[in-house]
């Protein structure tokens, strides 16, 4: 036995011996509790690749309510009554320029215009507009970032959502949340830093790269928590086998994978035992943050979640309970919004079930003081056609993709309280001042975690990709 | 370079060090090489502004080529004046302290270090002279080293090459591993299992000094070989069984699986192999097995979203082909190049669409068109089996056809002999006896086949009118013949009826019965209702009855013939039922019928004897038999009016009465011709069947007349620019003679193929050489360009790929990598050594590597003694924890987890949908195989620990591992823990790691001996069964123990 591999033999000299990575990882464990966790730029508990911030940040954690299927711009947020006007008549040719569109309308003989059925109102002391089926995201007219003006370049979910995600329409690069998690590491040693959680069924399907590491180890993909069994795979001790057999269990591991160190000295020998005690702490760590039995009535009501049954708005409190915790990216995704048809009820109801919820996460975060440096991202991955696809009856129409322009909001972290960015023609068909690019997006987003986006940046097949791909323009006039 | 691992976040991972750039670079002795110290960093902080791609170029400074760096650039100055440092500028521009000059700019985030600034001066000053990239150059065959140095006698030429780098260093190998470890290494390294106990006793008393290689060479030719090495080549083919975007639906893909397995296992050539899978259809003669293996680059994620454009798709469909390409046999990323020219290689984009243009001719959409099938182009794959019987079958079909074309012709004939026959005897035209018939033309009577009178009492409203032949019964719901006791049947008598009926359209109750009323309704009858007819033979309803309904509507107010026929087997089988003298589909609604149909009740027509049921409608011709009639029996008792055309003189009868009777004849009476005809039909039926159910698989194609391909401007699908031609790219040498004829996929596959092209043999062999080291020569295996890395050992990687590329033998060239010290050695490393070869790229101790995903699981399996080693075939259903696949629903069903020991195969045969992988794989970082992936990180995560330790599938292991030893292992605890330790880890359990199992052991005792309850909860995970007779508590504590042993390091180590 040598002196290295001596250094092994004893727990807590093994955890004390390097200051980063493993070791401080381990001892954070077990001596810092969670919510202590230091800022980015002064150490997050797992680091990243960034040794350094690249500048002071506004955020240290961001949490993206992804709307998969892409909610009508028109219905909820940008109010057009030129289209109430034309409703019925054709999309002009001046309005559409040629502009492709998908194969479901793209044989349609007409292109009738059709305006909102929903009334829109000035909300919050700015006065902005936002449609009446979300009264509770329209209350947080002064707290958040309203972008008008965003685009992209995809017109069909999968590519597009991926886009939205990756920075890039096609399979393989790392999302968002896989970013952060590899640039800024994470800040509580018992919790993954990039974590996912779904509700909503039906409508387009989702892919688990949506939440994907891409090309980065696996490690930074999201763990989904599960609203029924285990919340993290594999989490609970098989049946018949208690606590204290297990304990038993790992303790033997753990002797003998240090004996086995002892003998060969391999480092992989080291991480496997801190992870065993990892494992071993987020059995209680993870049930203990997804136990809502302990929270008030009151966050039920404010939510307007219902005990013990899963749903957005569930999500939303654990959201809120993640970010109490330091976790790094947090991604909601909540499905079925691709009204090509029905539109009205359906969208009402769609937004029924993430109004209350999403409002009262970004309500909830500031009354405890988290929202100063908590993201809150909601939106889809593109906007809806000012034209109806298919008929326009008396209660009912559709709406097709719209990639040109679409509305998404912003709440804390950096992102300018009570600012509308961004406007479009009045078909709410093209944008007519300050576009924002997925890119542009990213980029910002990078910026108040306190990283430029050129910088971040992970060499594969011989090149340095970066979220933002080759394009990318901080949006300034969005940044408090 | 910046070594910053990717490693870095997230989870806690392994520390690694920067040592490498010291071992790769220069030593100040030797002079600059370009293509090792200038090169690369002139790729990484020059080339992106004076580098290939003229677009972006700066100052009109070229310097990836020497002509171009010598010339003077926009400012008037020169680059590089060879020997003058001096009054170079790029030296002056590297060096000075003016932020505004000094190269690399600050906005570029590029740095060069000190060392790399006099390396510049140094190779300006000794001439400044360039290379090729070292990689596009074809390696020669370098001579072996002579090394002193070592401790060991070095007879392999990689030791060789090795050596020679440790003796540099200072480093020794270190003395070969115990047997036991190096044969579990090396078993698990060719074919992800564990050796059995056998083969390590095997070895172990093996004195001769082959004995190793006798191990190798057994592993070699072991089946299970195919199954690991094409693990690794499966994620650069991103091969799945489904189909990638959106809804992801699923595929047949695993006749192409089974095929890359075979060809690892019959050593199929890689020339071969690559030709074969690159232009399989296109080779001559191409055989079903060729074209097969074309399926290499349908393995590309298509969709079948609503809306997406065709063009749009197609087009990333062939990029994708391209990037597989560049990464699979370039071992470079050239996906770059689709955009703009390569920043930083010498790749055009001329070049990227000149590749695109070889795959730009299938027939294909963009719109795959398919949520079930494989979409086209695609054929059927029959097994050597399935080609046999499907051969058999058509000869059946040919024969049949024959002997009925021949009956065929000589039907006129027997049709006249038998219609002399019925003419010459009215009896012949109807059925053979005993019957008992009932006209009902005039009266309610009957008689019996030999002429004695039955009497039919009328009750209620009935009247005789129109009938089928001659009048009927007319019945309204209130009349009805009452027949007394006769046709009492039981159920194991055998009996046929036949009548003619015409039923109302409203509630129409049975026409026949004898049956008792409520409770039991004892009896038998046939009944309409809801416009099908149903026959019941009935012991107890609902209960103890066989009931059989037509499967079709029939029609109202129309006469038709119904018959059945009951064979006295209690079984609704036994039943069958003719609508108009011909069978008909009919659906079993009850099938039991445990005692008799006896009853004291009449038999009536117009109702249920016991009254239940009456009938509206009419009835006429009843025929009641105490047999069971032929079909063609059948065929003529419902045509009695066909049969009596026959005594019609035929010179006599209309055209319509010569056609009826023709058809009558033909369809019903002509045995011979008409079981000649079902013959073949039946052979048909089957063939269309077993047509029906074999596998497809995609192949590739050419479109007949291929496609027109353009330059895509900035990659954008719809955007044309030039139009160019199948071309090889300029940066690498082009075969000597060229076809002058459009090139196609066989000539690409033909060139890569070729034991001169630069890349092939090197990219693939260095491939090897991490699957069994854990990292290449060249780290970076999947860019072989300029901004991948120095080869550790540039000389060898020369010297292995010029040898693999004289015979292309995958076998020899892993043989001969496992019988080299280097991979033999033992794994033992000290502090000194980590710290100066932390990723152990010199060897100077053996390969230790985690385990890949797959091996994971299938080490468990193994040692627990639960796999399954069945070889290919469908992808199978294990454990999967619900709610993994319906993120992404699927139409036509989930994750059916299969019971049966299909659940127990390797994890190579675990259906793989890339939306939503199987869990424990990913968390082993498998890739999603969405797009091509060459090498896997290697992470060591808690969500890991868990897998290993909760899985169902592994705490299943752990029972049957458990068992087995409790079974297998001998007389007490000592002998168990010594068998369960060797199952697992090849050697004999050492003794402090002995104290600590049977400290365990005594305490899982004490916890399960308190609680027998929760021994036997833990003993019902999974399917195993567990052994009769054994203790639970025992098992109990075994399985905890098991469960230790399968979470060592040790065990998802090789």
């Amino acid at each position: 036995m040598n002196a290295f591999t001596k250094q092994f033999l004893t727990r807590r000299a093994f955890l004390q011996r390097n200051s980063t990575g493993l070791g401080a990882l381990a001892l954070a464990s077990l001596l810092k509790p969670a919510a202590s966790a230091a800022l980015p730029g002064s150490g997050p508990v797992v680091p990243g690749l960034l040794q350094r911030l690249h500048h002071e940040p506004k955020a240290k954690r961001v949490i993206y309510l992804f709307m998969s299927g892409a909610p009508s711009h028109l219905d909820l947020f940008d109010p057009k009554p030129k289209l109430i006007e034309m409703t019925g008549k054709d999309l002009p040719d001046s309005i559409r320029q040629g502009q492709r569109i998908t194969g479901m309308t793209s044989g349609q003989k007409n292109h009738f215009c059709v305006g909102s059925p929903f009334k829109f109102a000035k909300h919050g002391q700015v006065g902005t507009e936002f449609s009446e089926v979300i009264p509770n995201i329209a209350s947080l007219a002064d707290d958040v970032t309203l972008i008008r003006s965003m685009f992209t370049e995809a017109i069909n979910h999968d590519p597009a959502v991926t886009f939205f995600g990756t920075g890039h329409q096609q399979p393989g690069r790392p999302t968002m949340g896989a970013w952060a998690s590899y640039g800024l590491g994470s800040e509580n040693a018992n919790l993954p830093g990039y974590i996912c959680l779904q509700s909503g069924g039906g409508g387009q399907p989702l892919q688990s790269r949506y939440w994907g590491p891409g090309f980065l180890p696996a490690q930074h993909g999201a763990v989904t928590f599960r609203g029924a069994g285990d919340a993290v795979l594999y989490l609970s001790n098989p049946p018949g086998l208690s606590a204290a057999a297990r304990r038993s269990t790992i303790d033997a591991m753990n002797e003998l994978n240090r004996l086995q160190l002892g003998a060969l000295g391999d480092p992989a020998i080291a991480a496997q035992i801190a992870n065993y005690e990892l494992a071993f702490s987020m059995q209680t760590s993870v049930p203990e943050l997804m136990d809502l039995s302990k929270e008030p009535d009151s966050t039920f009501e404010l939510y307007g979640a219902k005990k013990g049954a899963p749903s957005f708005a569930a999500n939303c409190i654990l959201a809120r309970r993640l970010a109490e915790r330091g976790a790094r990216f947090i991604q909601l995704n909540h499905r079925d919004w691709d009204h090509h048809g029905g539109l009205p009820g359906a969208l009402r109801n769609k937004a029924k079930e993430v109004d209350q919820g999403a409002a009262a996460l970004v309500k909830d975060l500031k009354q405890r003081g988290l929202l100063k440096d908590t993201i809150v991202i909601w939106g889809g991955e593109f906007g809806r056609t000012a034209y109806s696809q298919g008929e326009i009856k008396k209660d009912s129409f559709g709406r097709d993709h719209h990639p040109r322009c679409f509305t998404i909001w912003a709440a804390g972290g950096g992102f300018k309280p009570g600012c509308v960015h961004g406007a479009t023609d009045d078909f709410g068909y093209n944008i007519t001042h300050d576009p924002v690019s997925v890119h542009d997006f990213h980029a910002t987003l990078l910026h108040l975690l306190g990283v430029d986006h050129l910088k971040l940046t992970h060499r594969h097949e011989g090149r340095d990709y970066r979220l933002t791909d080759i394009s990318g323009e901080l949006v300034k006039a969005i940044i408090a | 370079m910046n070594c910053v691992s990717s490693n870095s976040a997230g989870w806690p991972l392994i520390i690694v060090g920067g040592f490498l750039l010291a071992t790769f670079t220069s030593h100040a002795a030797d002079p600059v090489s370009f293509s090792r110290d200038i090169r690369p960093v002139m790729s990484d902080t020059c080339f992106k502004c004076h580098g290939p791609d003229d677009k972006t170029r700066k100052g009109k400074l070229r310097l990836d080529v020497r002509e171009e760096a010598l010339k003077a650039g926009k400012s008037g100055k020169v680059a590089l004046i060879p020997g003058k440092p001096e009054k170079s500028e790029i030296i002056a521009r590297l060096f000075t302290a003016n932020t505004d000059d000094v190269m690399p700019p600050a906005d570029s985030h590029k740095t060069i270090s000190a060392a790399q600034k006099e390396l510049f001066r140094r190779w300006v000053a000794e001439g400044a002279k360039y290379s090729g990239h070292w990689a596009f150059e074809p390696p020669a065959l370098p001579a072996v080293p002579k090394t002193g140095g070592q401790p060991i006698a070095i007879h392999n030429p990689i030791d060789a090459f090795l050596a020679g780098k440790l003796d540099a260093e200072r480093l020794r190998f270190q003395p070969e591993a115990s047997r036991e470890v190096l044969l579990r290494r090396v078993t698990l390294a060719l074919t992800g299992l564990p050796p059995t106990l056998a083969e390590v006793d095997a070895l172990l008393a093996d004195p001769s000094p082959r004995a190793y290689e006798n191990a190798v060479d057994r592993l070699l030719a072991s089946p299970r070989y195919g199954e690991r090495v094409a693990v690794p080549w499966l994620d650069l083919a991103r091969h799945s069984d489904s189909a990638g975007y959106h809804n992801d639906s699923l595929r047949e893909t695993w006749v192409w699986r089974d095929w890359v397995v075979r060809a690892f296992n019959e050593n199929k050539p890689f020339d071969r192999f690559t030709i074969e899978q690159l232009a399989g259809d296109l080779l001559p003669n191409a055989t079903v097995d060729q074209k097969i293996a074309s399926g290499f680059m349908r393995n590309v994620m298509t969709s079948d979203e609503g809306g997406i454009i065709d063009a749009e798709y197609l087009n990333i469909y062939i990029v994708d082909r391209v990037s597989t390409l560049g990464t699979t046999w370039l071992g470079m990323s050239i996906a770059c190049a689709q955009c703009h020219d390569h920043k930083y290689d010498p790749v055009t984009t001329r070049d990227f669409y000149s590749f695109y243009a070889f795959f730009h001719n299938v027939p294909e959409r963009g719109k795959d068109g398919t949520r079930t099938l494989n979409p086209e182009p695609r054929m059927t794959a029959p097994s050597a089996e399935q080609q046999k019987e499907l051969a058999w079958l058509t000869g059946q079909i040919a024969a049949a056809d024959t002997l009925a074309k021949e009956l065929e012709g000589k039907l006129d004939a027997a049709q006249l002999a038998w219609e002399t026959k019925l003419a010459a005897d009215p009896r012949a035209r109807e059925i053979a006896g005993p019957f008992d018939h009932f006209p009902l033309n005039t009266d309610a009577n009957g008689t019996t086949h030999d002429g004695k009178a039955i009497e039919g009492r009328l009750s209620g409203a009935t009247l005789f009118a129109d009938g089928a032949a001659g009048q009927s019964l007319k019945l309204d719901g209130t009349g009805y013949v009452d027949l007394g006791a006769r046709y009492d049947f039981d159920k194991a008598d055998r009996f046929s009826v036949g009548l003619w009926v015409r039923v109302a359209n409203k509630p129409s109750g049975a026409p026949i019965g004898k049956m008792e009323n409520a409770p039991h309704f004892r009896g038998w009858d046939v009944e309409f209702h809801a416009g099908k007819a149903s026959v019941h033979l009935i012991h107890k309803w609902p209960e103890e009855a066989i009931h059989v309904q037509t499967e079709k509507d029939l029609p109202f107010d129309t006469f038709q013939h119904l018959a059945f026929t009951y064979d006295g087997s209690g079984k609704a089988a036994g039943v069958k039922v003719f609508v108009n003298g011909q069978p008909v589909a009919t659906k079993t609604i009850k099938d039991k019928l445990p005692g008799t149909i006896q009853t004291s009740a009449p038999f009536a027509i117009g109702r249920r004897g016991g009254g239940g049921s009456p009938f509206t409608g009419s009835v006429d011709e009843l025929h009641i038999f105490h047999r069971i009639l032929s079909e063609a029996e059948m065929a003529a008792l419902a045509s009695g009016p066909t049969l009596a055309l026959a005594a019609i003189e035929k010179t006599k009868r209309t055209k319509e009465q010569a056609d009826k009777l023709r058809k009558f004849y033909r369809e019903t009476q002509a045995a011979d011709y008409l079981a000649a005809k079902k013959s073949a039909e039946d052979a048909r039926r089957v063939k269309a069947n077993l047509e029906k159910a074999l596998p497809t698989v995609m192949v590739m194609a050419e479109m007949e007349k291929p496609r027109d391909t353009f330059i895509k401007v900035r990659g954008a699908y719809d955007k044309n620019g030039d139009k160019v031609e199948a071309a090889f790219p300029g940066f690498l040498p082009k075969p000597e003679t060229l076809a002058t004829n459009r090139l196609t996929r066989l000539d690409l596959a033909r060139w890569l193929a070729s034991p001169q092209h630069p890349l092939t043999a090197r990219v693939t062999v260095n491939r090897f050489w991490a699957m069994l080291f854990g990292t290449g020569l060249v780290k970076t295996v999947n860019d072989f360009g300029s901004q991948g890395e120095w080869p550790s050992h540039p000389e060898l990687l020369n010297w292995l790929a010029a040898d693999f590329a004289r015979d292309w033998d995958v076998k020899r060239v892993l043989k001969q990598m496992v019988m080299s010290h280097a991979f033999r050695q033992s794994a033992a490393v000290t502090a000194s050594l980590l710290a100066r070869d932390t990723e152990n790229r010199l060897l100077a101790r053996g390969p230790r590597l985690r385990l890949d995903a797959e091996f994971v699981r299938d080490n468990a399996l193994a040692i627990s003694g639960l796999l399954n080693p069945r070889l290919g075939g469908k992808p199978v259903y294990p454990f999967q924890p619900p709610g993994i696949w319906e993120v992404n629903e699927l139409a036509g069903g989930g994750w059916k987890h299969q019971r049966d020991d299909g659940q127990y195969r390797r994890a190579l045969y675990i259906y793989h949908r890339r939306s939503t992988p199987y869990p424990s794989l990913l968390t082993f970082d498998a890739p999603n195989r969405e797009v091509c992936a060459a090498g896997r990180a290697r992470t060591s995560t808690p969500l890991q620990s868990l897998v290993l330790m909760n899985d169902p599938v592994y705490v299943e292991a752990s029972r049957a591992f458990a068992a087995r030893v409790l079974k297998e292992g001998g007389p007490n605890d000592a002998t168990r823990l010594n068998y369960a330790w060797r199952l697992a880890l090849a050697r004999n359990l050492a003794s402090g790691e002995r104290a600590v199992l049977e400290k365990t052991l005594i305490r899982q005792r004490e916890l399960f001996a308190a609680d027998k309850t929760a021994a036997e909860t833990l003993l019902k995970v999974g399917d195993f069964k567990n052994p009769d007779g054994v203790n639970p508590i025992e098992l109990a504590v075994w399985t905890a123990l098991a469960n230790v042993i399968l979470n060592l390091n040790e065990t998802i180590s090789q």
